[in-house]
């Protein structure tokens, strides 16, 4: 709201090119420290000029347009901080291979882990171009040695009965009203800065939500025929999954890295936390956590990270 | 979501009034299918005019520029051809260049607008017309006399003129997609929902018919391209037009005019019979303004429209 | 989501949808649902509270909500587009309804989803992937495009096969066998890439879909990502002119006979129009198109076959041979 290029104050040299987790940091600061408009921090690429913008960034300033009525080009636009990308993920090695043998994870959903506790430009094409090539050439490999795998008839009629029950329920909570109060714990408690009793908070509430899903969910459409509530239903039980790992994660490393800040923790810890968690799922309960697998460091050395 | 139109993606101004609304002397290229297939448009243009007030002249010299079809030859001769109607207008001390063809207005309109907004177009086609001595200076608008209607004219006006309303005559409008899309060339009105030939409709007494089909395509450009495709084009708009109702149909543009009138016959085999007779612009509004139906051209239609006007107690 | 700090106009908007299950339904029904949002919600963003906060089984595509997957076309208010991208202001009628019905030229299959394996047939047919002209390994480094080659490829790859032109083609609702506009650009784009070597074969493979069944009619200009379909449609056509494929079809034989038709007379003369598009041998078809011809004759519609030029044609005839304008 001051018009100034607060970039500048929180990355010296790189400014508004400082890594993202930086960006985000600086404007919700300046958010909550008041300085936004309307709650919101201004993109200005007004001195990019027409013809470059037009060139470059057409799709951008016409998300842009249609969000906000706003013209990159004639006016600056407002801007929150968003989710963009999950670092973590199905723990998996360099062939994409996980612990279960003939499943495979490469890009997003997969933690190989090739950015740790932060995904920096142009990365995400290295997990999807690179690794999605080398597990797809794996798993050929693989098929090639186990042959024809016939799945458990008695798995399969297990998650047959698993969903024939859930359409079978009359009542109950819908998925999406769970959804929202995944939602609303998560942004409140693992947002941007997270503190002990946020992330407590969040644990403890996403455990309850896991328990409401399981006992409870609903789903309305009976159908057979693209039954996209089954499949709401699918990613939000999935989703609380995540952000179970995610949360308690977050609670058990007392320390910040990347995209983790916490006001209770603010320095990184690399003697304590060079390692990854690996979370196992418990029913009705927060995962399992695990720190057997410590993060690889071969040539690049740990730095003080400044921009 | 009424267009999807970006702040640059501009049409030339369709509304643009020039001296001519002053001096009512307007540049008039009738287009082929006019002086051809239906002189009916040409003659009732002309009396129409008369009747309005306004001089029409006659651009003798242009040529075709090719109704879309030859841009699938070259990109560039559409373009020039126009330029050269354009130097004419000009050199007659003429500011508009008025059609009564949608697919002329689209296609004028569009090589107006590439000339205006590239210097390089603009020098291109001054390079050949400088062959015979020709020049455009790039003052022309382009407009369809249905535009002129309104916006010279006025609804009102025209409606003070009316000695012959339509006696609530259902008339279903048929635009022609050239004048109204692409958006970024015509911009008179929405193309998604227009609504000038019903205004003109309702002026002159009739009773204008909603229906999905008033903007779509009649199909004259693949009339000859597949067995079956011309008279599906027509019965699948013209289905829709007798469904809501109407009992003849108006359209601005002689090329839908050759396609709503021939193909309907062929098309009651897949669509059912719809005989709906379809009125030219001028011609209609010529005939709510007083002009002698004989001199219309009625006769000339395939499917006769005289039968509705008698049937609403318009002519004996 | 509202801004914060903004006043929102909240609304009663209902929502008047359009129901079918194709596993239990012979007909559709409508359904009618109000809800209380901001009138500039999207029409996605009102599907999605309707179906949270009323009636779970309401089905539609959609992903991204911001206009790059492509999938959550459907028809608002008689229109079709991208419902992340409509705010309900914009389409809501006097009454506050904002209709919403699967998207046209496509087969129900539940609600505003529809069977769209038509649209991806047509693109499966044209191999769009690249089929360079020589083996990578005859390439020491990757393949270099000048980004003046590439530029023209621009808008066309912005294509999120969303098939709002698909579904508005007026050609593709008659006929079904038509390739239909965004598997033309699509073609479009891989016969103009300057590394594929199958430029031919692809213009000989779009032109059998009846490439030259487009009208022109710029129905397809209402793409969300300003490909402009026909503009690429007619540069596929130029393309087929100039590689000589098929020029004894009907499409070709049009376009060059009304520049034939120019060039003669200034005009375009509608009988040798006629005459030249079917071939003056082609008896067959010259009879097909007979009974209307004797028709128009018969109301003195069709014009000599030997029509006077216009005056000063030579001028027209400076024109198309400065511009090397091949002629029938």
């Amino acid at each position: 709201s001051l018009g100034e290029r607060f970039m500048f104050k929180y990355a010296p040299n790189k400014g508004e090119l400082a890594s993202r987790d930086v960006v985000s940091r600086a404007e919700w600061t300046e958010i909550l420290e008041g300085r936004g408009v309307d709650g919101c921090v201004l993109l200005d690429m007004r001195h990019l000029g027409r013809e470059k913008i037009l060139e470059r960034l057409p799709q951008i300033r016409e998300l842009a347009l249609d969000a906000t009525g706003k013209d990159a080009i004639d006016e600056p636009i407002p801007i929150l901080p968003g989710a963009h990308y999950t670092m973590g993920g199905i723990e998996a090695d360099l062939n994409g291979a996980t612990r279960i043998p003939g499943v495979y994870a490469a890009g997003e959903c997969a933690c190989i882990s090739v950015h740790g506790a932060n995904r920096l430009g142009g990365n995400s094409l290295l997990d999807t171009i690179v690794f999605g090539a080398r597990s797809a050439a794996h798993a050929v490999e693989y098929i090639k040695t186990v042959g024809e795998v016939k799945p458990s008839e008695r798995t399969l009629q297990h998650e047959r009965d698993r969903v024939a029950d859930l359409l079978s329920r009359t009542g109950g909570t819908r998925a999406p009203k769970i959804r929202q109060k995944m939602n609303e714990t998560m942004s409140a408690n693992t947002f941007i800065f997270r503190n002990e009793a946020q992330l407590e908070t969040a644990v403890k509430d996403l455990v309850a939500i896991r328990n409401e899903f399981d006992q409870g969910v609903y789903v309305m459409d009976k159908s057979k025929t693209f039954n996209t509530d089954l499949v709401s239903a699918f990613e939000t039980d999935f989703l609380i999954d995540v952000s179970l790992a995610l949360a308690t994660g977050a609670l058990h490393r007392k320390e910040s890295r990347g995209a983790q800040a916490r006001t209770d923790f603010p320095d990184r810890d690399d003697e304590n936390w060079m390692v990854h968690t690996l979370a196992f799922r418990q029913d009705g309960a927060a995962p399992k956590l695990d720190y057997s697998r410590k993060a690889k460091i071969t040539k690049w050395q740990p730095e003080v990270r400044s921009y | 979501m009424s267009t999807t139109l970006l702040p640059e993606e501009r049409p030339l101004d369709a509304h643009a009034r020039t001296r001519s609304s002053q001096t009512k002397r307007y540049g008039f290229f009738p287009g082929c299918v006019a002086k051809e297939s239906c002189k009916e448009l040409f003659n009732s243009t002309m009396l129409l005019a008369d009747k309005l007030g306004i001089e029409l002249i006659e651009l003798t010299a242009a040529s075709c520029c090719g109704a879309s079809v030859v841009n699938d030859v070259n990109r560039d001769v559409a373009r020039v051809l126009n330029a050269r109607t354009y130097a004419q207008a000009e050199a007659l001390g003429l500011d508009d260049v008025i059609t009564i063809c949608s697919t002329c207005t689209g296609h004028m309109r569009a090589a107006n607008k590439e000339l205006l907004e590239s210097e390089e177009h603009m020098a291109q086609a001054n390079s050949i017309l400088g062959k015979f001595g020709a020049k455009y200076e790039g003052h022309i608008v382009v407009r369809h006399l249905l535009w002129l209607l309104i916006d010279d004219i006025g609804l009102d006006k025209l409606k003070s003129m009316v000695v012959r309303p339509l006696n609530g005559l259902k008339v279903a409008p048929f635009y022609g997609c050239h004048i109204i899309r692409p958006e970024a060339v015509n911009g008179w009105e929405s193309a998604r929902n227009p609504h000038s030939l019903e205004d003109v409709i309702e002026a002159i007494g009739g009773e204008a018919i909603d229906y999905a089909g008033k903007t779509r395509c009649c199909g004259f450009h693949i009339q000859l391209e597949k067995d079956n495709v011309a008279a599906d084009m027509v019965g699948q708009n013209m289905r829709m037009a007798q469904d809501h109702g109407a009992e003849a149909v108006l359209t601005p543009c002689p090329l839908c005019h050759l396609a709503l009138d021939g193909y309907q016959q062929d098309a009651a085999a897949r669509w059912g019979r719809t005989d709906l007779p379809t009125f030219h612009l001028p011609q209609l509004v010529a005939f709510a303004l007083g002009v002698p139906a004989e001199t219309l051209g009625l006769n000339k239609h395939l499917i006769d429209p005289r039968k509705v006007l008698v049937d609403r107690d318009l002519i004996a | 989501m509202a801004a914060r700090g903004k006043v929102v106009l909240m609304a009663k908007i209902t929502l008047d949808i359009f129901r079918f299950d194709e596993a239990v339904d012979t007909v559709p029904h409508r359904d009618k649902v109000v809800v209380d949002i901001p009138e500039t919600t999207t029409v996605l963003d009102a599907l999605e509270y309707a179906k949270a906060e009323v009636d779970g089984s309401i089905s539609f595509r959609r992903s991204c909500r911001s206009a790059i997957c492509g999938s959550c076309s459907m028809n608002v208010n008689g229109v079709t587009g991208l419902a992340c991208k409509t705010p309900c202001n914009t389409v809501m009628d006097d009454t506050g309804t904002v209709k919403i019905d699967p998207m046209p030229n496509f087969q129900p299959m539940k609600d505003m989803v529809v069977h769209m394996d038509p649209f991806w047939d047509k693109y499966t047919r044209l191999k769009p992937y690249l089929q360079p002209k020589d083996a990578d390994s005859s390439h020491a480094t990757e393949r270099r495009v000048s980004p003046d080659d590439m530029h023209k490829l621009v808008a066309v790859a912005n294509c999120i096969m969303c098939a709002t032109c698909y579904a508005l083609c007026p050609v593709v609702s008659v006929d079904p066998a038509f390739a239909g506009p965004a598997a033309i650009a699509y073609a479009y784009r891989f016969i103009e890439d300057v590394r594929d070597g199958e430029r031919k074969e692809r213009i000989a493979q779009i032109s059998e879909d009846y490439l030259w069944l487009c009208a022109h009619c710029y129905a397809c200009s209402y793409c969300p990502k300003h490909v402009d379909p026909n503009d690429r449609i007619i540069d596929v056509k130029r393309a087929a002119i100039s590689e000589r494929v098929m020029m004894n079809e009907r499409g070709p034989r049009h376009a060059l006979t009304v520049v034939k038709t120019i060039k003669q007379t200034g005009m375009l003369a509608e009988t040798e129009l006629i005459q030249g598009t079917v071939g003056k041998f082609n008896i067959i078809g010259l009879l097909k198109v007979a009974p209307l011809g004797l028709r128009m004759a018969s109301k003195g519609k069709l014009p000599p076959i030997f029509m006077k030029p216009i005056p000063k044609v030579d001028e027209v005839r400076t024109i198309i041979d400065s511009l090397e304008v091949p002629v029938a």
